[in-house]
């Protein structure tokens, strides 16, 4: 084939092309829409067990004051910061999964052992324009000293989810002493509170 | 007969029949002369570029042995590839303990192969280092080649093959330890060229060769065989789009039994869109906003103007070649993974040929114009190309690799002092014991059948065909064992020695607070004790006297500084 050739194929390649372009764009626009509306109601978890953390959609993310270890509080496999200082010590977390970005709310759902006293946990999230936006606290929270396991709920407002924190997280946990069992992400509250029911798998 | 013009210091030949010498109206003298002026241009450009060839090659060897020697290498490439190569040249099994998996299960590089008999030659990972840069200051002379017969201007096809040996994005990718990846513009440019000659056998040999580099390169090789479609060459471009397809998915095969059925860990590169190949493709093709969001976003925007600036743009004006190299860009583009936003790495080898070749044909386009605008200097466009490309290539060098780094800033003094330690330190491990080492220091001691680099065995990081080990590699995922868990890990671990430091090197894939965590661990453990502290270099071993291990480490003066900090990653 001549370059002439090669040239004259280009034209009609173009708008064929351009044609396929506009079909491959439109149907699947319209497809997604629908995908929008299924995608809600997902779950994105962290949750930890012996030796091992399970991870769904999220994962912790690795930075200075965020680097995070495995142990246990009263025979339950728990995360807790290496941080020995309780005034710069977060646990970052990623989101992989892309679902909840569109949500005008998320809800997130901590558990936490209560061992500090007058104190409470912070969840911080990637808002666009704000990269450390305050979640609204709307239960649990606070610390008592009772050495138990209890429970936080937070709602996280249009988040962006940018990866605009430190080390490209998306949210950050903080509190004295802090240390978590398992941490829900969901655009329905009852998900998410459903998914930190204890599972069957041995911890 | 072979005529040429000289004009404003761009030499054109042009082919001229024997019939019509004797109607020319230019005296016989005159095109003896001429032709030999062309000929003299002709041969001083092959001398010039066989010159430069030689000097890349001879000064990256330099650069990249250099940087080995002085640490600057990581376990984490540099010694997979240089463990790999060793097992196969010594006939053992090719299971890399430095990444947990088989070399064939990693990624399909049987190339590998090909290079371990070099090993019996010369057992050095600088083999590697060497045919890394010879093979890509090699890709220059197809590249000159191509030019030359589309431009028919032998000084520019020597400027844009200088421009290529300068491009900074290759000489990064050559400064970064080795991959198998670095053979790829050779051999693509190679094929090109065998294709435009139409020596179909050696294009096909080509196409075999880059077949063996990664699984990924037979994309590469259907796109080349899709361009000779084009061409009009039918069959051959059936055949290479064939050849291609089987190269991939004979590739994902082989990775996928030597990861007993298991898919490659690197569709997880992509898991932002699902967690599948189907799932993935599927969330593509519903979701076209974000794909176009994330195409379009700023980091890979400055990724595309990080590739193009070098060569001014120019290969925009060819769209078709850019074509060629989309599979690649995409998936740069669309990854999870940041370093394939960034011009620094393997990732961009097989965009590169593409775009040089899109350079040299960018004269037929600019010709074009000339013609469609009436305009007269014809030798303009060579020297508006020439012109632009040594400006674009000189701005790009000042920021490339040549001037500002290759992490060789070490003084000679602190170099020969380091050096005299670590040959120490390195003749205190026997041949054949297994090894822990940080990644720096790790790099050296790749011959061997057991070498894990640090923390693992102990507890288990960016190890293994696992999703989690890709994100370790991320710095996510990773969380540190209690104290009680790593203890029992260190009591029952098959590692006999145990090699940290220097401080200031990479403590890849952990964190500052995660590897000091991992030390203090360790050194509290008296399944291991010190048996060597200079400088910033400890080792230990299994079954040492612990409480003498002790008193070795606190006589270093200034203690060990690598426990007090750890390079950030």
């Amino acid at each position: 084939m001549t370059g002439r050739e090669w040239r004259d194929l280009r034209k009609p390649l173009g708008r064929r092309m351009s044609v396929a372009a506009s079909v491959l764009c439109l149907v699947p626009m319209s497809i997604s829409g629908c995908r929008q509306a299924t995608a809600t109601g997902q779950v994105l978890l962290i949750r930890a067990h012996a030796e091992r953390v399970e991870e769904k959609g999220i994962c912790s993310v690795s930075v200075g004051d965020g680097t995070v270890m495995l142990t246990n509080r009263s025979a339950t496999p728990c995360i807790v910061n290496m941080n020995s200082d309780p005034h710069s010590s977060y646990f970052y977390f990623h989101v992989l999964d892309d679902s909840l970005k569109a949500s005008k709310a998320v809800y997130a759902v901590v558990r936490y052992y209560d061992q500090a006293e007058q104190s409470h946990i912070e969840l911080q999230y990637d808002m666009r324009r704000d990269a450390y936006r305050p979640a609204v606290l709307l239960s649990g929270g606070e610390y008592g000293g009772t050495h138990r396991w209890r429970a936080a709920v937070f709602r996280l407002d249009a988040p962006a989810f940018a990866g605009a924190q430190n080390g490209g997280a998306d949210l950050r946990l903080h509190g004295k002493h802090l240390c978590i069992d398992a941490l829900a992400l969901s655009s329905e509250l009852k998900r998410a509170f459903v998914a930190l029911t204890p599972s069957r798998e041995p911890r | 007969m072979v005529l040429g013009s000289v004009k404003m210091g761009i030499v054109t030949i042009q082919t001229v029949s024997v019939e019509s010498e004797a109607s020319s109206p230019i005296p016989a003298e005159t095109c003896t002369s001429l032709s030999r002026h062309v000929d003299g241009v002709r041969v001083g450009c092959h001398m010039l570029l066989w010159a430069a060839v030689f000097a890349y090659t001879i000064y990256f060897c330099a650069v990249t042995f250099q940087r080995h020697d002085r640490l600057h290498t990581t376990l984490y490439d540099m010694g997979i590839f240089d463990q790999a190569v060793w097992l196969i040249s010594r006939g053992h099994s090719a299971f890399l303990t430095t990444r947990g998996m088989h070399v064939l299960s990693d990624h399909f590089t049987p190339i590998l192969y090909l290079l371990a008999p070099l090993y019996w030659i010369w057992d050095s990972p600088k083999v590697l280092l060497t045919a890394q840069s010879l093979s890509l200051a090699l890709a220059a002379i197809p590249l000159f080649h191509i030019a030359l017969h589309r431009l028919h201007s032998p000084v520019l096809a020597l400027i844009i093959a200088v421009t290529y040996l300068l491009y900074p994005p290759m000489q990064w990718m050559n400064i970064f330890d080795f991959h198998t990846e670095s053979f790829a513009p050779l051999l693509v440019l190679s094929m090109f060229w065998f294709l435009v000659r139409s020596q179909h056998r050696s294009c096909c040999i080509m196409a075999i060769l880059l077949l063996l580099c990664k699984e990924t390169m037979g994309l590469v090789v259907a796109c080349i065989g899709i361009h000779a479609l084009f061409r009009g060459e039918r069959k051959f471009g059936s055949a290479l789009i064939l050849l291609g397809v089987v190269g991939l998915v004979g590739g994902m095969l082989v990775m996928r039994a030597f990861n007993h059925g298991q898919p490659s860990q690197y569709i997880s590169l992509y898991a932002s869109y699902g967690d599948s190949a189907p799932s993935i493709a599927r969330y593509m093709l519903t979701h076209p906003a974000r794909i176009i969001a994330q195409l379009t976003s700023q980091l890979n925007l400055k990724y595309l103007v990080g590739l193009l600036a070098p060569v001014g743009f120019l290969v925009l004006l060819t769209p078709e070649y850019i074509a060629l190299a989309l599979p690649t860009f995409l998936a740069n583009m669309l990854s999870d993974r940041p370093q394939m936003h960034t011009t620094t790495y393997q990732y961009n080898a097989t965009i590169l040929p593409f775009l040089f070749i899109g350079v040299a044909h960018v004269e037929q386009v600019l010709e074009k114009w000339r013609r469609a605008l009436s305009l007269r200097w014809r030798n303009a466009c060579h020297i508006g190309v020439g012109v632009l490309l040594i400006v674009a290539c000189a701005h790009a060098v000042a920021g490339g690799p040549l001037s500002s780094g290759s992490d060789t800033r070490q003084t000679s003094q602190s170099a020969a002092k380091r050096a005299g330690i670590l040959g120490r330190a390195l003749a205190v491990i026997p041949a054949q014991a297994s090894v822990s080492a940080q990644t720096a220091i790790g790099a050296q001691l790749a011959h061997r059948r057991r070498l894990y680099m640090f923390p693992n065995p102990f507890q288990t990081a960016a190890w293994g065909n696992d999703p989690i080990a890709l994100r370790h590699q991320l710095g996510l995922s990773f969380y540190a064992l209690a104290p009680p868990a790593l203890h029992a890990r260190i009591a029952h671990a098959d590692v006999e020695y145990v090699v940290l430091g220097p401080g200031d090197t990479s403590i890849f894939p952990l964190h500052g607070p995660e590897f000091q965590y991992e030390v203090r661990i360790l050194l509290e453990d008296n399944h291991y004790g010190a048996i060597f502290a200079e400088g910033d270099i400890l080792i230990l071993k299994r079954g040492a006297d612990f409480h003498a291990g002790r008193l070795i480490e606190e006589a270093v003066p200034g203690k060990l500084t690598f426990l007090r900090s750890g390079k950030a990653r």
